[in-house]
């Protein structure tokens, strides 16, 4: 007779006291009538993620596989035993260059052949906590910045693996300077399902609440990125191989968090970032650009292919999470799917209005501070868009700046505090 | 697409279509084709009674050789169709009297298409090819390219000279090599063209930013530096209009980034495709505008006029606020010298369009005021026409004033074309033959059809186990 197995159910969360607005207690800063989330939120990783985090067993391989390092203002970054593009063109580090207080401007006179100090909020809890209490934030939603534009590229699963492990442990150990207002988003190696399943299920029990996914296309046959031959076509994260993840994060009430990245060093065939960079080389732009619209465009890929592929009726309970790309594309890449989805009679299990099936799973969307479009479209936006500051790098701003968009078209105070913190703390189970 | 909630609209001005489209017909080779460019032009792109030819050697749809399984995708789109009822047709088996009905003559046929006009709520009316747009950068030989241009550039003006004042011809160019661009523009300009055609792929290894010279980029004296200036010379409108991501030829390289949208796809089991249609033109057209807005391009050609058409408006408030703050960032790596924003670069030079159920565009209609374009991307089976575009404009508040800029005065004013209006009120009662979908019953069948999880279907189609006959009928590759 079989043994019968007891269902574990899912790990509870901690509890978190219900508090006041952080910044509404004091620390020198103003603050606002309602708690303010950064809903995308960054930080810089140091190597300690290598030399301190990482499985002793890897420690040596890992550095071949995906290295990076600053020292003295020079940048080695290795990826797959090859020296990596480099993310920005100049020396300055446009990554984690932002600090409270600086515009854009400020940056942009900044001489880029010196190398520039990076804001020590990227990768210290500290410092990180004094720049929240400036801004007024109350809580942030923690993301990587090279563990989301190179990790995705690491061909080895099983190295991508032990790296998964060594920032997520990382991570949760920033966050534990206060747990009440950084919240870890954790990377799963996504190069290999049955990995990514291990380490969702371990950062469950840890305590995570969301996870990172960078909606790329993560290779199968390493080496390749050939998109129309069957068995080595790169997956994007609607393949049907990442069925089981979904299932997972629904079961666990892990919030999916789909968030880009520019893609500006990445290869062909991988996101849109890369071919962006590659064609406009010969106008001589003198940096790079894909940072412009690659985001937008990569989430837009993934949205519609949810659409195509029924995801969001598959999984009718998974969260999910839109980050880095602003919202106001939503609409257009709903619109678009749901004309060519009539137009494509052969599709039978599909909703014809995506529209709908959106509005009713309402995912979040997070957008910018200069988004006016997010203050004129509150009918549709209001429940599920959210602030992201994109702390701390170049383009990053603080609450003010949104909050002047938001009240510049008279978006009522409701929406506002939705907007500003209530609806990721709804979605992401966050007190308020 | 129009319905008829609420009555008939009445409208008193003029509206002006600024990107709808003929179905390259077979006239352009058969008649207009120049005897010096004839055996070039067979080796390069040629259509035949059934089949289109690229370089010699790539079989690719184009437009009026093609027959469809079902109904012409590229000429369906006409008065008081929609997408609910062009499912039911494709569901339909239609019979060749049946599918030749469905096929508008106005993609062939100047009459019959202002009469289409009429029906549409159009004045107006820039016409567009089609298939061209897809595979003609691709064309290798550049005396091919060249004299191929000139024959659908003649064709095109006399199509449009039939109804001259309602019907405007966009030019199109020989991108191969910029010398006969350059030549071309100015013939287009003496015939009295006011638009021509880029589309912003890298078919070729030749993306049309390409403005330095450089190996792959052409000599000191002959890059698309030499287009631009034209452009600015003869004040034609550069028109950049994009097209879904589907390579004509194989390429190691993407050519178009919307074709990331279809590689999320899979044919494999359990798998189903990514329609690129659904977002390829406007990532062509933000891939463009990225590089243009940060560049310092438009500083570089100041008197140049470009328009983006095809490619939906709804995103372009956010990306042009976030290129406003990336330019004051990069101020001191940005190699060519800049003063504009590029806001204000875009609002002093560029227009784009917009399509009828562009609701964002609405939302925003302060801001898009003065610098769009209504298209109606007629006959395409996506396209509508400009009542469905007044009602959601009157839904969403916008002022009549700006109604007459967004659907025709600000197209005009980019061309530099007097209005006139032929057509005031909507005709709601369409004669149809007895086999045509009634609305009723369309309305009945799509309530069920639209949600079919809610009505026990959840199998999806096996590709695998289909024949691939029918898996090229699904694909409509167009």
């Amino acid at each position: 007779m079989a043994k019968t197995t007891k269902k574990k159910a899912p790990p509870k969360r901690k509890a978190i006291k219900k508090t006041k607005p952080v910044a509404a207690r004091g620390n020198g800063a103003t603050r606002y009538a309602f708690p303010v989330i950064d809903a995308d939120s960054h930080v810089f990783e140091p190597t300690t993620i290598w030399t301190d985090y990482l499985d002793r067993d890897y420690r040596t391989l890992a550095r071949s596989v995906f290295w990076y390092e600053e020292v003295d203002g020079i940048i080695t970054a290795i990826l797959n035993g090859k020296p990596a593009k480099l993310l920005n063109v100049s020396k300055i580090n446009r990554q984690a260059i932002w600090r409270p207080g600086m515009k854009p401007e400020d940056i942009g006179a900044l001489d880029p052949a010196v190398s520039h100090p990076i804001n020590p909020g990227a990768s210290d809890p500290k410092a990180r906590l004094r720049d929240m209490d400036a801004l007024g934030i109350d809580q942030a939603v923690l993301f990587p910045t090279l563990f989301g534009e190179y990790f995705p590229a690491v061909e080895n699963p099983d190295v991508a693996y032990a790296l998964a492990r060594a920032y997520n442990g990382w991570i949760w150990d920033f966050s534990r300077q206060s747990p009440k207002r950084l919240i870890p988003v954790a990377v799963l190696p996504l190069q290999d399902v049955n990995f990514s399943l291990k380490e969702l299920r371990r950062v469950a029990k840890r305590g995570f609440r969301a996870v990172f996914m960078r909606p790329s296309f993560y290779a199968r046959k390493f080496g390749s990125w050939a998109p129309y031959e069957a068995s080595t076509r790169a997956r994007f994260l609607n393949h049907p191989d990442y069925d089981p993840l979904w299932t997972e994060c629904e079961k666990l009430r892990i919030t999916a968090c789909i968030h880009p990245s520019p893609g500006s060093t990445n290869a062909e065939w991988t996101s849109t970032g890369s071919y962006i960079e590659r064609v406009a080389a010969p106008l001589r732009t003198g940096h790079y650009l894909a940072e412009s619209v690659a985001p937008t465009m990569d989430n837009a890929i993934l949205l519609t292919a949810f659409c195509f592929y029924a995801h969001m009726e598959r999984f009718p309970n998974l969260r999910f999470a839109m980050h880095h790309s602003g919202a106001s594309w939503v609409t257009l890449t709903l619109e678009k799917a749901e004309t060519y989805l009539w137009l494509l009679s052969n599709f039978k299990d599909v909703s014809l209005e995506p529209e709908h099936v959106f509005a009713k799973r309402s995912p979040l969307v997070t957008f910018n501070s200069w988004e006016s479009s997010v203050a004129r479209m509150p009918d549709t936006l209001s429940n599920i868009a959210a602030w992201g500051s994109r702390y701390p790098q170049h383009d990053a701003s603080g609450p003010d700046e949104a909050l002047d968009t938001l009240r510049k078209w008279k978006v009522p105070d409701e929406i506002v505090a939705g907007y500003m913190g209530g609806n990721v703390a709804r979605y992401f189970g966050l007190p308020v | 697409m129009s319905t008829h909630n609420g009555g008939p609209v009445r409208k008193d001005f003029a509206v002006f279509d600024c990107d709808a489209h003929i179905n390259d017909p077979r006239a352009i080779w058969s008649e207009y084709l120049e005897p010096e460019y004839r055996e070039a032009v067979k080796r390069a792109y040629w259509q035949e009674d059934n089949q289109t030819i690229l370089n010699g050697r790539s079989v690719v749809i184009g437009g009026q050789a093609h027959d469809f399984s079902t109904y012409n995708p590229i000429c369906i789109a006409g008065p008081q169709m929609n997408k609910k009822l062009l499912r039911k047709l494709q569901q339909m088996g239609l019979s060749p009297e049946q599918k030749k009905y469905l096929e508008h003559q106005g993609a062939y046929d100047p009459h019959a298409r202002i009469r289409d006009m009429d029906l549409m709520g159009i004045d107006q009316v820039m016409i567009i090819p089609t298939m061209m747009v897809a595979h003609y950068p691709y064309v290798e030989d550049i005396q091919a390219a060249h004299g191929f241009a000139r024959a659908y550039n003649n064709w095109a003006s006399d199509f449009c000279k039939q109804v001259p004042d309602r019907l405007f011809p966009a030019g199109w160019l020989p991108l191969q090599s910029p010398e006969y661009t350059r030549q071309e523009l100015q013939r287009l300009a003496k015939m009295g063209f006011k638009v021509a055609l880029v589309r912003p792929i890298d078919a070729r290894g030749h993306y049309p930013n390409q403005i330095f010279p450089g190996p792959r980029n052409g000599t000191l004296t002959n890059t698309m530096d030499k287009v631009y200036r034209a452009f600015e010379e003869t004040g034609i409108v550069c028109g950049m209009h994009t097209f879904p991501a589907l390579p004509s030829e194989p390429s190691d390289l993407l050519v178009s980034v919307g074709e990331l949208i279809t590689a999320a796809g899979s044919m494999e089991l359990g798998g189903k495709m990514v329609d690129g249609q659904t977002l390829s033109f406007v990532f062509e057209a933000m891939t463009w505008l990225a590089q243009v807005l940060l560049s310092g391009f438009l500083d570089m050609y100041p008197r140049l006029k470009m328009a983006i058409f095809e490619s939906n408006a709804g995103w372009l408030p956010e990306m042009l606020d976030h290129c406003d703050r990336l330019f004051k960032l990069y101020a001191n790596e940005r190699l060519i010298k800049s003063d504009r924003l590029p806001s204000e670069a875009f609002a002093q030079q560029c227009y784009i369009a917009f399509e009828s159920d562009e609701e964002p565009v609405f939302h925003e209609w302060d801001r898009f005021e003065n610098l769009a374009v209504w298209s109606s991307d007629a006959y395409h089976h996506d396209g509508s026409d400009s009542w469905s575009a007044i009602r959601y404009m009157k839904e969403a508040g916008v002022p009549k004033a700006a109604q007459a800029k967004l659907l025709g005065g600000n197209a005009r004013r980019m061309y530099g074309i007097e209005p006139k209006t032929f057509v005031s009120e909507e005709v709601t009662d369409m004669p149809r033959p007895d086999w045509f979908p009634k609305a009723a019953d369309v309305e009945q069948w799509a309530a069920i059809e639209s949600d079919p999880r809610a009505h026990g279907v959840t199998q999806s189609i096996d590709f695998s186990k289909l024949d691939p006959r029918m898996i090229m009928a699904a694909i409509r590759s167009y």
